[in-house]
């Protein structure tokens, strides 16, 4: 009859007359005994024994004697390791080492359980979300207003939580206006028109890059003064917004004049929220003769905008920065159509086939309709 | 007759000596005890190499000692209570009277025979050997040879230097 659970193939003798001399007994030990014998001890133990020598220091670190202490401590049976952490020892030593053990306060604003928590990167601040469908925030300086109730399905998602970082109630401190169309514009400009408006103690930096001009506040006053005001910096107006919404410029051509600004905005609604009083109109240059463009800013565009659409009875075509539109020749988003490099040269071509590189004198083809791109038929 | 009344099981030890057990503590050899039963009507001892004639002869003593004991629990909710345990002062007496050496054989004889309580229970008087002791304390009680470079000790040191208090 074979017997396979012999495991320790040494006769006890051997063992014996590895006691005085080294290594000792416990060394050789298997590691099935070991783990038994460990599984017994406590993690300040574990790590104690850990340090005696290399076999023990391996043992002790097996994945099957943390996760038990962790699951002694903190009840996580049946779970797996999380894909992002390293180890059940690692998992434990984080969750008892870095873990605060001091209680400074107690905070009973929320009703119900909390869900997550998000720190400041500075560590100061933090905000948290409950089932209750309320985020509070823990905050020294000032009172920042952040949304205080949404509906309780989308709270409970991490991703949604992603809109409470702490980081993010900072940003809401800022403002931003663009600064694109300024050449040359300075420091100092900026701040001679910030003066007239607030305080330079509540400036916390202005940021000025080729595209905006973003000014952190340490102030909620000094923000929503910022924001309602106009500032007029080398003879233009620019208004000021919150960093968290970013704004598109779309430009719509071929609009006829009759066709009143309110309409534009309602239509334009679909696409995002249209900043007040934005509706501007185009006119030809040096005149006040209108050319049928319209320029509109909306706030947290929709990602897509189409380069044709229908107002109305009215084909018009738009516009828009930020990538909203594709180059209508390449249908990349990263440049608008006329500055796209692969733009064909529409002035060789042909008038007989539509097609580009020749022109009619030279053509072989037979002629062709340039709408329906067949032997002429199109009526 | 008489041995078909009591079941005997024959156990060679490395000494080649055997040992006549009875059924009833043998069946607390865990998975080891349907090989004993098809070797019931067989004379011929089962010889396991690994256990000398003390450390089975204590094994017997054991197994007689909590033959009326119940049987652990098998589900792990219990398994933590049951590793609080404390261990009683018998089996802490039996197990330590001989050294060391002794108990370390008979862990082995009994994870080899699956004797589940007896392991446990020595592995336990072990663990409590270890607990709140210092890793040199350790080394010194168990006869470790520090077999770490003085850069891997330091760095296991750093490595494990957050469990201190």
């Amino acid at each position: 009859m074979p017997l396979h659970c012999v495991e320790d193939r040494r006769s006890p003798t051997e063992i014996e007359e590895d006691e005085d001399s080294c290594p000792s007994i416990w060394q050789q030990c298997p590691d099935s005994i070991l783990l038994h014998i460990f599984s017994f001890l406590e993690a300040k133990h574990l790590t104690a024994s850990s340090q005696t020598c290399k076999d023990w220091n391996r043992v002790t670190n097996d994945e099957s004697l943390w996760k038990y202490l962790l699951d002694v401590k903190w009840g996580v049976k049946n779970q797996k390791l999380p894909p992002s952490k390293e180890s059940w020892r690692s998992e434990y030593k984080r969750l008892d080492f870095h873990t605060p053990i001091h209680l400074s306060e107690t905070l009973t604003d929320h009703d119900d359980e909390v869900l997550h928590v998000s720190f400041s990167h500075d560590g100061k601040l933090f905000c948290t979300t409950s089932k209750d469908a309320t985020i509070k925030s823990s905050v020294d300086e000032c009172d920042i207003p952040v949304p205080r109730r949404r509906s309780k399905n989308t709270l409970d998602t991490p991703k949604d939580t992603k809109f409470f970082k702490m980081a993010n109630i900072q940003r809401t401190l800022s403002v931003h206006f663009y600064t694109r169309g300024f050449k040359g514009i300075t420091h100092d400009e900026i701040i001679k028109e910030l003066e007239k408006q607030i305080e330079l103690e509540s400036v916390k930096s202005i940021q000025l890059t080729e595209k905006s001009c973003v000014v952190p506040l340490s102030d909620i006053d000094a923000k929503e003064r910022l924001v309602q005001c106009d500032l007029t910096i080398k003879n233009r107006t620019v208004k000021f917004i919150e960093v968290d919404n970013t704004i598109t410029n779309i430009t719509i051509k071929d609009l006829p004049y009759e066709l009143n600004d309110c309409y534009l905005a309602t239509q334009m609604l679909q696409y995002g929220k249209v900043v007040p009083g934005s509706v501007k109109r185009g006119y030809i240059r040096g005149k006040k003769i209108e050319n049928g463009s319209r320029y509109i800013q909306i706030i947290n565009c929709a990602p897509t905008i189409p380069n044709k659409t229908t107002f109305g009875r009215y084909d018009v075509r738009m516009f828009a920065d930020n990538g909203r539109t594709e180059c209508i020749h390449c249908k990349q988003r990263n440049h608008p159509s006329y500055a796209c490099k692969d733009k064909p040269d529409h002035s060789k071509r042909c008038y007989n086939c539509s097609e580009i590189g020749h022109f009619a004198r030279d053509c072989l083809n037979e002629s062709k309709c340039s709408f329906c791109k067949k032997k002429r038929s199109c009526p | 007759m008489y041995k078909k009344i009591v079941p005997q099981i024959k156990l060679e030890t490395y000494e080649k000596e055997v040992f006549e057990i009875d059924l009833d503590i043998a069946k607390k050899f865990g998975k080891l005890v349907p090989v004993l039963q098809e070797l019931l009507n067989d004379d011929k001892p089962l010889t396991i190499k690994t256990i000398n004639s003390g450390t089975l002869k204590k094994i017997i003593t054991w197994c007689t000692y909590h033959k009326d004991d119940p049987l652990p629990p098998e589900d792990d909710d219990n398994r933590m209570k049951h590793s609080t345990e404390e261990v009683s002062s018998w089996d802490d007496k039996f197990l330590q009277e001989d050294g060391q050496a002794a108990l370390f054989d008979l862990i082995s004889a009994a994870h080899t025979l699956d004797i589940d309580g007896l392991l446990d229970v020595a592995c336990k008087v072990v663990a409590t050997m270890i607990k709140g002791k210092a890793p040199e304390e350790i080394r010194k009680v168990f006869n470790i040879k520090n077999d770490f470079t003085q850069q891997e000790e330091d760095q296991v040191r750093k490595e494990n230097d957050w469990c201190e208090d």
